[in-house]
């Protein structure tokens, strides 16, 4: 995986190639006498996507025509994500082969995985949000149409309007569309603050971060198979990637936010243990893990935020270690669940690997941050700690014998995705070893504290999952209900304001309709209708209206 | 110098005349064929319809390079009756033009077996002849004269099919249009007494008179704005536009879409910028009130809209809502607003013709009407609710359709001139039409299908198009139309920095505005 530096040429197109490809296939779909060919290409159209992340060289493509002028850029952080991107819908794509046999689905999987994939390459927030809606607004029919996909749908409609108004903003100002520029504005702005605000909940909504995780785990949980994949992935190139590519990492220190990132990362990771531990659903408990992640991960860039010299390091790490926490966790998703009796340590040693290569990943981001700070902030430790045990949680499958087994096709699936993601770390080492050879005098004694949170908290975890098992369940989503309470009562005041209007009309136009009747049986009024109708009326009526009019009209 | 003082051609001194005159004399012939003489109808208004393509597309190559088009008939002593062309009318005029090909199309497919048809087309002809008339204006008799032949026109449109709904219907539209006509009329003549001419010209023609008649000025913009606010569905004066849904599909789109909606908007964007100047309108403090009104119909439509299970009825207070738009992006004084403002007329016309020719399809196909029965209809007419899936999108604003360069545009006018309570409008805005839109798309397409349509209806005919799905979903005359211009609604968003776009074609019409000396 190489540093940024575009190639001209055709290169320079291969890009292009990846969200076109699926789109390719969906026109291909219109016609019949390929249709079948389609359909079975289908579960493999991110293929294209993965063979780019790996070997295309680094690339921009501007496309000034399109939308508001758009590029696509194949960078280091893009890569990453692209091949992590490309191997969850991959995954989501074996276990919907079946499904897919009805081009109505095919039309909605093609659409979102072009905007997923679309997204690791977006330079631009216009062309983020457009790759964004593109990726979720089929993702809620893949996902089922139920309630968890339904809020999720309401909350990016929000979450984009809020990213929209921020963009118009930073645009006001005098900020060009690119991230780099929109970055550079932001820190310089004094509006920073709101700005950061508005950027942290359109995207922080998208990543499912600990406050704006109410749409997570009750997708998650109701999701079939096929989505898990699609949905994780939503999560890291929607969410975690925009963030990345926005804040200003390696400019000016910005300790209000830093510490505002730091703070959130553990105020998430202690509301993410309380709920998620408390979790009926396995892979609810998860969706919690999911997030308890994105906190500490908003958490890493706060760090880099507040602190510029470690931002260098974790601008290096960040990309891959997304990449590899996103494999685990769908991993994790896909092995979460009841295993019957046969087969019941197989699927726990796959859950317990899953979450392994999600530590991996986390202490993969955190090693240079250790190395490189005097001191690790300690809501960063305390966040790991609880990352550490909703992973430890998360790998323990339930042993009810009465639930249904997690299905072959799943595991197998999740197999994969492990694999895939073991490999990915073998490649992410020598681009560890040359950030950790960059930091000046770096110092294991950091990290161990960091590995102790982490593997400690994850053993807790594993143990307290099994303790807590007969306790009270909390509903997936736990602020929803607050909320679908608000909202139903917010259409309760509309409908009612809706019926009052409506009386009131109704009144008005009663009234009215009294009058109009009123008149109409006038007889006075009848008969001065009848002197109208006249000829000789009418015509002198109306030169005196000719008259009046070339009066009032003569000039002066 | 400027191009458009340049001299021109004779021959093109008809151009602008051979527009009215490719689908007035259809519209009178189509009057007297009989109802079997179904082809040549057809013919003759398929025939006006590309002709009058051809003509404006002339028009378009010409005003690029620096052509000017006007016709001057002598009317009164001191007021021609003048028909101009320059960028802001091209820009209505390639709207009403191709979007009365495409419908006429789909009212063809869709008045198929219907009665009187002859009397139909004749109007819907002499409809656009009106519209296109308006697009022309050159001074505000002309505008006027025009705008009333509208009112003429559409009415038996509206009261074609004859029931007591319609009647009903027609008389509130008259009601409400003559009013307006007579506000309309009133002020331009006291305009014309104060100024002595109504030539519309740029940066308007009453600046030489603002400071010494500021009211008189202000009560004139009063009653034209409300003249024209009428048909642009300004609340409060949008009670007929809900009401005329009993219309047949064809004119519901065509007069949501082209002709009387967006000739009442068109209205308020001339008074604004060619007859008080958009920054004269503001030192005499006029576009403050305009934009207030606008902001309060953009949210009133919307929430109606929420409570409507009648899909046209839903669509009709989504224009009210929409429209208003238009007026917001004038009244907010600033080129970047303007641009957001002049272009939305054509992407809101291209989306809402999408959704009222689906209405119609839904309807005609199945007798669904209202959006408690769509349940599952996306299974059964995948290819009209993919367009009404399209064009509903659009209207939420979400990219890459047209809706969302329209509302990024207005966005940032708001904030350049310094304002930031319509941003919050927009944003509240695209809340509701999510909020009223979101739950048909999910109803079509993620619910259970009804049982009375779930299959082929007896008697249906499959057509070339709806056999690829190997179902039959409807006949293609009434599936082409919502097909392409719902593919327009995507290809102007996606394609908006492209030369010749509309928003390309705004921006050139709001420097015009702005910037030129």
């Amino acid at each position: 995986m190489n540093a940024v530096g575009a190639e001209a040429g055709l290169p320079m197109l291969l890009p292009a190639l990846v969200p076109l490809w699926p789109l390719a296939l969906l026109v291909a779909l219109i016609f019949p006498p390929g249709r079948g060919l389609v359909l079975r290409l289908t579960p493999w159209a991110a293929l294209p996507a993965l063979l780019v992340a790996v070997a295309a060289p680094p690339a921009v493509l501007p496309l000034p025509r399109l939308l508001l002028g758009v590029s696509l850029r194949l960078d280091t952080s893009g890569r990453w994500l692209l091949a992590a991107v490309a191997l969850l819908w991959l995954a989501g794509g074996w276990l919907a082969r079946g499904w897919l046999c009805e081009p109505r689905r095919a039309v909605a999987f093609l659409l979102a995985m072009s905007g997923a994939l679309w997204l690791p390459l977006a330079s631009d927030l216009p062309s983020t949000l457009t790759a964004s809606v593109l990726a979720a607004y089929p993702l809620y029919g893949l996902l089922g149409g139920r309630r968890g996909s339904r809020v999720l749908l309401a909350s990016v409609v929000v979450a984009d309007l809020l990213l929209l108004e921020a963009t118009l903003l930073l645009v006001q100002a005098g900020a060009g569309l690119d991230f780099e520029a929109l970055g550079e504005a932001l820190v310089e702005l004094e509006s920073r603050n709101i700005l950061f605000a508005l950027l942290l909940l359109g995207f922080g909504t998208k990543a499912g971060l600990m406050g704006l995780h109410y749409w997570l785990a009750p997708t998650m949980a109701e999701a079939p198979s096929r989505a898990l994949g699609p949905a994780t992935a939503f999560v890291l190139a929607a969410g975690l990637l925009p963030l990345l590519r926005l804040l200003p990492l390696g400019g000016p220190a910005w300790p209000l936010a830093g510490a505002a990132l730091s703070w959130l990362a553990l105020v998430g990771g202690v509301w993410a243990v309380a709920v998620g531990l408390l979790q009926a659903s396995p892979r609810a408990r998860t969706a919690y893990a999911l997030s308890a992640l994105s906190s500490l991960w908003l958490g890493l860039l706060g760090l880099g935020l507040a602190v510029p010299a470690s931002s260098t390091a974790l601008i290096g790490v960040l990309p891959s270690a997304t990449a590899l926490f996103g494999l685990g966790v769908a991993a994790l998703l896909l092995a979460g669940g009841v295993s019957g009796r046969h087969g019941r340590h197989e699927a726990q040693a796959l859950a317990l690997l899953s979450a392994l290569l999600a530590m991996l990943a986390v202490l993969g981001a955190m090693l240079p941050a250790a190395a490189s700070s005097d001191v690790l902030h300690w809501p960063i430790m305390g966040s790991l700690a609880c990352v550490g045990i909703m992973l430890g949680a998360s790998a323990r499958l339930p042993m009810d014998a009465e639930r249904r087994p997690v299905p072959g096709p799943d595991q197998r699936t999740a197999a994969l995705l492990v694999a895939s993601g073991l490999c990915l770390a073998l490649v992410a080492i020598p681009s560890r070893v040359e950030v950790l050879l960059t930091v000046d005098a770096w110092s294991v004694d950091p990290v161990i504290p960091a590995m102790t949170a982490l593997f400690g908290g994850g053993g807790v975890g594993f143990a307290a999952a099994a303790a807590l098992a007969r306790w009270r369940r909390v509903p997936a989503g736990d602020l929803l209900i607050l909320i679908e309470r608000a909202i139903a009562g917010l259409v309760v005041a509309f409908d009612q304001l809706g019926a009052g209007i409506a009386v009131w009309r109704d009144r008005f136009q009663g009234v009215t309709g009294q009058i109009a009747r009123g008149i109409a049986e006038q007889t006075a009024i009848d008969g001065a209708e009848k002197r109208l109708r006249r000829w000789s009326i009418a015509t002198v009526l109306l030169l005196i209206l000719g008259a009046a009019v070339a009066l009032l009209a003569r000039p002066g | 110098m400027n191009p458009l003082l340049e001299p021109q051609l004779p021959a093109d001194a008809l151009l602008p005349l051979l527009v009215l005159v490719s689908s007035l004399v259809p519209g009178l012939v189509v009057f007297f064929l009989g109802e079997k003489r179904v082809r040549t109808r057809m013919l003759l208004n398929l025939g006006g319809a590309f002709l009058k393509l051809g003509l404006v597309a002339w028009m378009i190559w010409g005003v690029v390079h620096g052509q000017r088009y006007e016709v001057r008939l002598p009317l009164l002593d001191d007021l021609d009756l003048v028909l101009r062309v320059g960028a802001l009318s091209l820009l209505f005029l390639v709207l009403s033009a191709g979007l009365w090909l495409v419908t006429t199309v789909y009212a063809v497919g869709y008045l198929e077996q219907a009665p009187h048809r002859s009397r139909f087309f004749g109007f819907f002809s002499l409809c656009v002849t009106a519209t296109v008339g308006v697009a022309m204006a050159g001074n505000l008799l002309t505008f006027v004269l025009f705008f009333e032949m509208l009112t003429l026109t559409t009415y038996p449109l509206l009261v074609h099919r004859g029931t007591e709904a319609a009647r009903q219907a027609g008389i509130v539209y008259l009601a409400h249009t003559v009013l307006a006509g007579v506000l309309l009329l009133a002020g331009t003549v006291w305009l014309y007494t104060l100024t002595g001419t109504l030539t519309f010209a740029p940066r308007g023609f009453v600046s030489e008179i603002a400071d010494s008649h500021p009211g008189e000025l202000t009560a004139i913009f009063a009653l034209l704005i409300a003249g024209v606010g009428v048909k642009a569905a300004l609340v409060p004066l949008h009670g007929w536009l809900p009401r005329a849904m009993v219309a047949p599909a064809p004119v519901s789109a065509l007069l949501h879409a082209v002709a009387v909606v967006k000739a009442g908007a068109f209205g308020v964007v001339l008074i604004v910028y060619d007859v008080f100047g958009v920054e004269q309108a503001a030192e005499l403090g006029l576009t403050g009130p305009l934009a207030l009104v606008a902001g309060v119909t953009i949210v009133y439509g919307s929430l109606r809209a929420l409570f409507q299970d009648d899909l046209k009825r839903r669509l009709a207070f989504s224009t009210v809502s929409q429209v208003s738009y238009i007026v917001l992006g004038v009244a907010i004084v600033g080129p970047l607003a303007s641009v957001g403002g002049i272009v939305h007329l054509v992407h809101q016309g291209i989306m809402k013709i999408t959704l009222f020719f689906c209405a119609g399809n839904l309807a005609e196909t199945l007798g669904i009407h209202k959006i408690s029965e769509m349940n599952g209809v996306g299974r059964r007419m995948p290819w009209t609710m993919g367009a009404f899936t399209i064009a509903a999108l659009g209207m939420i604003g979400v990219p890459p359709i047209a809706g969302f360069i329209s509302k990024w545009y207005l966005g940032l006018g708001a904030l350049e001139a310094g304002v930031h309570w319509p941003l919050y409008v927009l944003t509240a805005s695209s809340l509701l039409n999510a909020a009223y839109f979101l739950p048909i798309l999910q109803a079509a397409w993620l619910r259970e299908p009804d049982a009375r349509w779930a299959e082929p209806m007896p008697g249906a005919q499959p057509s070339p198009i709806a056999s690829w799905w190997s179902r039959p979903e409807t006949r293609w005359l009434l599936l082409l139309p919502p097909l392409v211009t719902a593919a327009l609604s995507l290809l102007l968003g996606l394609f908006a920095s492209m030369p010749f776009s509309a928003l390309e074609w705004s921006l050139l019409i709001a420097e015009r505005e702005f910037y030129y000396p």
